[in-house]
């Protein structure tokens, strides 16, 4: 069998744009899934982007990822949403038809270079000693690689619950893996365990939408992508629909056969995703919660319920949908569910995503504790494009926080940790105002290029798109498409509504640049700091931040301890310039 | 490797410090003969010439006098300039050297603040010795040492100023701004969540109702500062009502020049005087009158203008002796308009009752500069004056850095507020980012960060997700 650079184990959102990002930088990538047919899979909601999840799909566009384009090339309702808010805030959102998402990303990834995909089950990592030499699959094939990416998503030891009957799952339908966290866990790895949670779906035919609110396409769609220069899919609506107190009273009355409420499920879940059962307790003066009917695909009947995440028993799934006007004769076609799934805190990762305790060992997506495919996305992406630069021995790729949300988000997990599934936020971003979607190209392209991951021909014309941005040239239309001298002029006056801030968080910026340009040492020894106090001497071990900023934003570290690591890092710097 | 060590080099040219200028009081505080105020940073020289005139162009490592002044003058000072290549430092430093008040002090380093350095962090000085190369790498674990024991020394200091209530207080005026925040960035993180919204007007209310206890506390400086290191007593009124005489007559010394020509004193004199159990500063001014005669005379009653409107309390100085003109009367009717106007607490001080009275002008006290009668009533009476300030309810401020925070904090506000009036639909995003700054500048008193509460509070007060 051939030795790989790079195998990825996983093919849902992190794991696809791994292999793609990785293979189409010149390494010889083995995608290595369960099911061929789940590649791509929208496993819950059927929409991509969002507050802020849009900004993240933008800038992996503009870097060279794959889930923009496929968006386009698979969404049936666009919006852009925030419009009545400040540009900064300004978000595309798609739904999709689900099952074209997935088999348009499938085409992609079997039309690629480089990259081999195979229906066999990761089992465990083969090491030799402490050293990765690449996977086991569960049939005992070995497969041999110089870099791992795992993408378990919600694989990872997976329970799923409706009710109080509980059954191994990864996604519905799906077995879950269980031997590998098994095997993480002996590594030494610290693995802990979250939970979420996905709504019934419904027959649209038992949907009376006349009760409904109507919720329209923006038409013409904007274009997730900055490389699509038109959408033709035809345009679906989405349908709002609100629970009532005869719902709340229905919720209230099943909580003794709810797992969430009766110590069955004792994970965390995240709070901006709540069940509707969690929606009722919670909040029990809010009078309706809104529910969003959304169609999954064209070819489907099928329509997702966002807004009743649940994980009731089935009768009680089916008499809440019932009590909402619109929804009295629902006929459910898959009940909601909770699934409880292993994550590794990512703090035992480097900023690159690779973990400190394994060489050559990446993790992306909810395996790090977060939520969403965009999420998974903008990780698997950064941890495909570091292992790969890894083998060619290029400097490796950490986007900074001013740079864009991907850095944010991965700042986050790997200096902070989780400690609930983790979502992104446009408030997460401090530089929000200059991290804006509509200028994800210009903050990131150049990097993408750099990368080797946008064409030539599109960087020369993105190179007229940005002079046009600056004032400096004035092009055909022609000589700029995908981009034009009308999103020029836009972006113009945008920047020039925001110019007094820009100018602000610039300067804040290179206040903070500063101490991200002071190293620490990779292998530095926290606890020969005596000065520190012991918490953040303990702190500083657990994470080992790379640079003086990382330290700085563990929280619990003090500018004082800063100041002496500050003295530390000089004395490293100067003791390593010095000839022995 | 090659990694690395563009790293470093680029640690050295982005070197951190390079960029900011730090500036502190040097010496021990508490009063003493002399002390120093300390400016390090490539911006050292302009910003100490911003509040400094020497009196020749600075030399390096060459004292040179130099009035200071912010403001109001505030000392006749010894700067010293130390260029990077020479100085302790390795980087561009200036030595103010001034009388050893704390008052002095306090407004020097404020002039420097004002002017663009920021508070120096403790051991920050030696921090900076030491990673500018002025000090081997042996010493390393000593700067460490330093700047822990200088910090907990500073918390301890801190921690004595945050008694009394202050942060209590200060976490009472974050609650409305974090609140506000969390209203504004739920509805920017959850466009489609049936949070309700804010309205410019009511955005732009909350936000002038939020400032106005900010700016009263951080009005309470002025009074925090006096009972920390004194009071500006200030000394006005007509020519040759005994102004100087007084001033004497409070120090018990022959400081200023007593002359029964009017107009003697034609700059303003400033001694530190022991006032009814309140440290403070008795500033002599020159005469006040309509029209003045030569040039120099001129300046000295702008001086005493500037004075008048500077100080904590205003002694007038009226001459009972004599008879009232009209010009008198007017003089005084300014004096007390004015004084009113800023809020100054006036004592109207007849003087020379050792001499046949002649005027029928009300007085608080009457007394005899020249016999010493009646010093001990308006001793009483200055301090009955200052004094209810101390007694008043909720926190003062007394630290320049607590001061600047709440200033900063007080001015995000504000721009959010113009944020909001200028970008009516598209205010939120912007108004965020200047709350955001004022509770960062807040957390500065008290040492609490934000991001986290905001979402905390998000999900605590709205249903959001789906």
């Amino acid at each position: 069998m051939p030795k790989y650079d790079v195998i990825v184990v996983g093919a849902g959102h992190a794991g696809t744009e791994a292999a793609l990002a990785a293979a189409r930088m010149g390494c010889s990538v083995l995608l290595l899934t369960q099911n061929l047919d789940t590649i791509g899979a929208m496993s819950c909601n059927p929409s991509i982007g969002g507050v802020a999840k849009g900004q993240l799909v933008r800038e992996l566009d503009a870097l060279g990822g794959e889930m923009a384009r496929n968006t386009d090339r698979s969404g049936l309702q666009f919006k852009m949403l925030n419009t009545s808010k400040g540009q900064a805030v300004h978000s595309p959102r798609a739904q999709c038809d689900k099952k074209l998402y997935q088999f348009t990303m499938k085409e992609t990834i079997e039309s690629q270079e480089n990259l081999e995909s195979r229906q066999d089950e990761a089992a465990e990592l083969w090491l030799e000693g402490v050293s990765l030499r690449g996977v086991e699959s569960k049939r005992g094939l070995r497969y041999e690689s110089r870099a791992v990416i795992l993408t378990t998503g919600t694989f990872l030891n997976g329970l799923a619950h409706i009710g109080l009957k509980a059954f191994p799952s990864g996604r519905s339908g799906d077995a879950p893996s269980l031997q590998l966290s098994t095997g993480l866990r002996e590594l030494g790895f610290e693995v802990g365990r979250m939970k979420t949670g996905t709504p019934m779906r419904l027959h649209s035919r038992s949907i009376d939408f006349s009760k409904c609110d109507r919720q329209d396409s923006d038409d013409p769609p904007m274009p997730f992508s900055h490389f699509t220069e038109r959408i033709d899919n035809p345009l679906l609506a989405c349908y709002i629909a609100y629970t009532n107190h005869a719902t709340h009273e229905i919720i209230r009355n099943s909580l003794n056969r709810s797992p969430l409420y009766c110590g069955v499920i004792k994970s965390i879940g995240p709070r901006y995703c709540p069940s509707v059962e969690d929606k009722v307790v919670k909040f029990p003066h809010k009078e309706r919660h809104q529910i969003f009917l959304e169609p999954e695909g064209y070819r489907t009947r099928e329509i997702y319920v966002n807004g009743l995440s649940t994980s009731l028993p089935e009768d009680a799934q089916l008499s809440l949908v019932r009590s909402v006007a619109g929804l009295e004769n629902a006929q459910i076609m898959r009940f909601g569910y909770a699934i409880e799934y292993d994550y590794c805190p990512p703090t035992q990762l480097k900023p690159t995503l690779e973990t400190k305790h394994v060489p050559g060992l990446y993790f992306a997506g909810q395996i790090n504790g977060t939520t969403g495919y965009e999420e998974a996305g903008a990780q698997g992406f950064m941890a495909g494009v570091n292992a790969a630069l890894k083998i060619k021995q290029r400097p490796p790729l950490i986007l900074s926080r001013d740079q864009a949300y991907i850095g944010v988000l991965i700042d986050d997990l790997v200096t902070k940790g989780v400690d609930e599934p983790y979502r992104m936020f446009t408030s997460r971003a401090e530089h929000r105002l200059i991290l804006r979607s509509d200028n994800a190209d210009l903050r990131l392209l150049e990097t993408g290029r750099a990368l080797g991951l946008i064409s030539e021909e599109l960087v020369v014309r993105f190179c007229r798109y940005r002079s046009a941005v600056e004032g400096r040239s004035v092009h055909d239309d022609e000589k700029l498409r995908p981009w034009s001298m009308a999103k020029a002029q836009n972006q113009r006056e945008i920047q020039r509504s925001y110019a007094g801030y820009i100018a602000r968080e610039q300067k804040a910026v290179a206040r903070l640049r500063k101490l991200e340009h002071v190293p620490i040492p990779e292998d530095f020894d926290f606890a020969s700091v005596p000065s520190l106090s012991a918490e953040s001497r303990q702190k500083l071990r657990k994470v080992m931040p790379r640079t003086l900023g990382q330290a700085g934003r563990i929280p619990g570290v003090s500018p004082s301890d800063i100041q002496i690591l500050w003295v530390y890092a000089e004395k490293t710097r100067r003791d390593n310039a010095s000839p022995v | 490797m090659a990694q690395n060590s563009h790293q470093a080099q680029e640690a050295l040219t982005h070197s951190p410090i390079k960029g900011e200028t730090i500036a502190a009081v040097a010496t021990a505080s508490g009063c003493a003969a002399l002390g120093i105020v300390r400016l390090s940073g490539e911006q050292a020289l302009p910003i100490a010439l911003s509040f400094l005139q020497p009196k020749a162009p600075l030399k390096a490592r060459s004292a040179t006098l130099a009035k200071a002044h912010w403001e109001t003058p505030i000392d006749e000072v010894l700067a010293t300039y130390f260029p990077a290549s020479q100085s302790p430092t390795g980087e561009d430093l200036v030595e103010v050297s001034a009388h050893g008040s704390p008052l002095i002090l306090k407004r020097l380093l404020m002039a420097a603040l004002a002017a663009g350095a920021r508070p120096a962090r403790p051991g920050e000085f030696t921090q900076r010795r030491f990673l500018n190369g002025r000090l081997d790498l042996t010493q390393a674990e000593a700067v460490c040492d330093l700047i822990r024991a200088k910090t907990s020394e500073a918390q301890r200091a801190a921690l004595v100023q945050l008694e009394g209530g202050l942060s209590k207080e200060i976490a009472a005026l974050r609650a409305p701004l974090l609140d506000l925040l969390i209203r504004i960035e739920a509805n920017l993180d959850h466009p489609e969540e049936d949070i309700p919204s804010l309205s410019v007007a009511e955005i732009r209310q909350s936000l002038a109702q939020a400032a106005a206890p900010l700016l009263n506390l951080a009005a309470t400086f002025d009074r925090g500062r006096r009972l920390a290191e004194g009071a500006r007593i200030c000394i006005v009124g007509r020519p040759n009502a005994g102004k100087s005489s007084l001033l004497n007559a409070l120090l018990g010394t022959d400081r200023a020049i007593v002359c029964a020509s009017a107009g003697t004193t034609r700059d303003t004199l400033e001694e530190g005087a022991d006032i009814g159990g309140i440290p403070s500063l008795l500033i002599d001014t020159a005469g006040l009158r309509e029209h003045c005669g030569d040039e120099v005379e001129r300046s000295g009653v702008e001086r005493a203008q500037r004075a008048l409107r500077a100080c904590d309390l205003a002694l007038l100085v009226i001459d009972q002796s004599k008879t009232l003109e009209a010009e008198d009367e007017s003089v005084h009717r300014r004096i007390l308009e004015q004084a009113a106007q800023q809020g100054r607490p006036v004592i109207s001080v007849l003087n020379k009752a050792d001499l046949p009275c002649r005027n029928a002008t009300r007085g608080d006290v009457s007394i005899s500069a020249k016999a010493k009668t009646g010093l001990q009533d308006l001793l009483g009476l200055i301090g009955r004056r200052l004094a209810p300030a101390q007694l008043s309810e909720g926190s003062l401020i007394t630290s320049v850095r607590h001061h600047q925070a709440l200033r900063g904090a007080v001015q995000e506000l504000e721009q959010a507020r113009a944020a909001a009036a200028r970008w009516p639909a598209l205010w939120e995003d912007r108004a965020a980012c200047h709350l955001r700054q004022a509770l960062r500048r807040l957390g500065e008193i008290t040492g609490e960060a934000a991001p986290d509460e905001i979402l905390e509070g998000i999900f605590s007060r709205f249903c959001v997700g789906k």
